[in-house]
């Protein structure tokens, strides 16, 4: 009897033992601690996508925001957007032709989610910028893209880049995230 | 004779070792899964619902753009309104639709607000907002149909039936509250309203970014259509809001489309963004920058939705129903207290 008895209090030790043991990394969103959990995005290769240029500085999506800042400066503006309980905080940097947005993301506290150029004082270093027509993208770019809505979008790494069309013309660009949007 | 003698032994030892190892695991999963009312507290209204009386003439359903924006207390003082949000981080729409379902099979309010906000959203965001609304709801068939419907890529069915598989990991994070708070959670909000207390202007806010289609997806009016279905179904008043805020941007091209949809299923849409007739000072009535507002805010916009309600829907007045009265005198002083407690700790900190 008491044999089994002790059997029993093994088996349930090792059930209790089985399910705490097998916590340690966890990568769904929720923690469970209760703070949150943080953001689950995790982005990919930030190096193989396009890249925009300011100030002589490549900024790419997926990349942390303050090394960028550092380079090419402060932003005229910041907004912050704080995420609804305690997931994060996103924030939008507006330059002057341009904005940066970032989100955070698994191992970057900020990371650039998109580049939105807004007017024709920037454009892309293939020399796009609002303005532009569509044959103008296409002879930049290539016609390898798919378009929806009045949108060319160019699909690179983890990345895209849109133009949005009005009237066959360009009216707004924007370099974004696959995991951050 | 001895075989029968054999049979209930092993019978008994079966069950009591079944009873023994139900109950460690059980107790397990209460250790181990998350106490909203401690830290992040976004999740725990969903709950609380369930402790209130279900005399609600009002239900409130959305976000937080619903929770931390609308003060009930004044829409009973002022109005006589008892209304109750049900309100959670990031709400989507087919939550509030299974939400409302829920609501609906516990008492039928006079009217219903929800928050046309979550119409942007053709998919699930991410599990922790998943599980701020759908752990604290009852199980039943809408708590099912609402998980099938929100859980993303990763998500497991099961593991919201045992929360145990999911939360299994935390017993290194355990701290004091999870053992405290392991049978009985402290409420966080009054009536689904959780007070913000600080004041951060609204500045720099962005325009909003232009979008190739504007268009809400199918997916978010086929429960729409399911919320308008029900409430009709119920004879309850239903009202599509817009709550006031400078961000997330709210288009005018999403803000043509809900109008559309209210003038055709004959609905009341209320929209209050950038309603001057509110009175909100967004350099002083919100807590994080013209997101969400402050408890002065919420009062104020409280009022201004007290007077459109009574106004535009004659929903009735309940002062005179002297249970309801007693009880909300107790919430009142709840209120002021918790007031009072915020005001202190912001000072202090």
């Amino acid at each position: 009897m008491k044999k089994k008895l002790v059997s029993l209090m093994l088996v349930i030790m090792v059930c209790m033992f089985s399910l705490v043991a097998c916590g340690g990394g966890d990568d769904k969103g929720n923690d469970g601690n209760n703070d949150g959990g943080g953001a689950s995005n995790t982005p990919g290769d930030s190096t193989s996508g396009y890249t925009f240029e300011y100030k002589g500085t490549s900024i790419s999506v997926n990349t942390a925001i303050e090394p960028v800042v550092e380079k090419i400066g402060d932003p005229t503006s910041k907004f912050e957007a704080p995420s609804c309980a305690g997931q994060g905080t996103d924030f939008i940097y507006t330059y002057s032709g341009f904005e940066i947005d970032t989100s955070p993301a698994e191992n970057i506290t900020n990371a650039i989610a998109a580049i939105i150029i807004v007017s024709d004082e920037v454009e892309t270093p293939e020399g796009i910028t609002i303005g532009s027509t569509k044959e103008d993208v296409e002879a930049a770019y290539g016609t390898d893209y798919t378009e929806s809505n009045g949108m060319m979008t160019y699909t690179k790494g983890d990345m895209k880049l849109n133009f949005l069309l009005k009237n066959n013309v360009v009216d707004s660009v924007q370099y974004m995230s696959n995991a951050l949007n | 004779m001895k075989r029968r003698k054999i049979f209930w032994r092993r019978f008994f030892r079966v069950t009591v070792s079944g009873i023994v190892i139900c109950s460690m695991l059980f107790l397990l999963e209460r250790l181990l899964v998350p106490k909203y009312s401690v830290g992040t507290q976004d999740g725990a209204m969903i709950a609380e619902y369930y402790d209130d009386a279900p005399k609600h003439n009002l239900i409130i359903i959305g976000d937080s753009e619903m929770y931390e924006n609308i003060s009930p207390l004044v829409l009973w003082q002022n109005y006589g309104i008892n209304c109750y949000i049900r309100g959670s981080a990031q709400q989507l729409i087919w939550q509030s639709c299974y939400l409302l379902e829920d609501t609906l099979r516990h008492e039928t309010p006079e009217a219903v607000i929800i928050n046309i906000t979550s119409m942007q959203y053709a998919e699930p965001q991410k599990e922790s907002y998943n599980r701020m609304t759908l752990e604290g709801m009852r199980w039943s068939t809408s708590k099912v149909k609402a998980i099938f419907a929100s859980m993303t890529e990763e998500e497991s069915f099961w593991e919201y039936v045992f929360p145990l598989l999911r939360y299994h990991s935390r017993w290194n994070d355990l701290t004091e509250d999870d053992f405290r708070l392991m049978f009985s959670e402290e409420p966080v909000s009054l009536n689904g309203y959780m007070m913000q207390v600080g004041v951060k202007p609204a500045e720099n806010v962005p325009a909003g970014r232009p979008l190739a289609d504007y268009a809400f997806s199918d997916v978010c009016y086929e429960y729409l259509d399911k919320i308008t279905a029900l409430c009709k179904e119920y004879g309850v008043e239903l009202i599509l809001m817009k709550s006031p805020s400078v961000y997330p941007y709210w288009y005018d091209e999403w803000d043509a489309q809900i109008k559309e949809y209210a003038e055709k299923n004959q609905i009341k849409y209320l929209n209050c963004v950038n309603n001057e007739e509110i009175g909100l000072n967004f350099q002083t009535d919100t807590f994080d920058g013209g997101l969400h507002l402050n408890v002065g805010g919420a009062e104020i916009y409280s009022n201004f939705l007290g007077r459109w309600l009574q106004s535009e829907t004659g929903i009735s007045d309940l002062r005179g129903d002297s249970e309801l009265s007693h009880e909300w005198e107790q919430k009142a002083a709840d209120y002021d207290a918790k007031k009072s407690e915020k005001y202190r700790e912001l000072t202090d900190s």
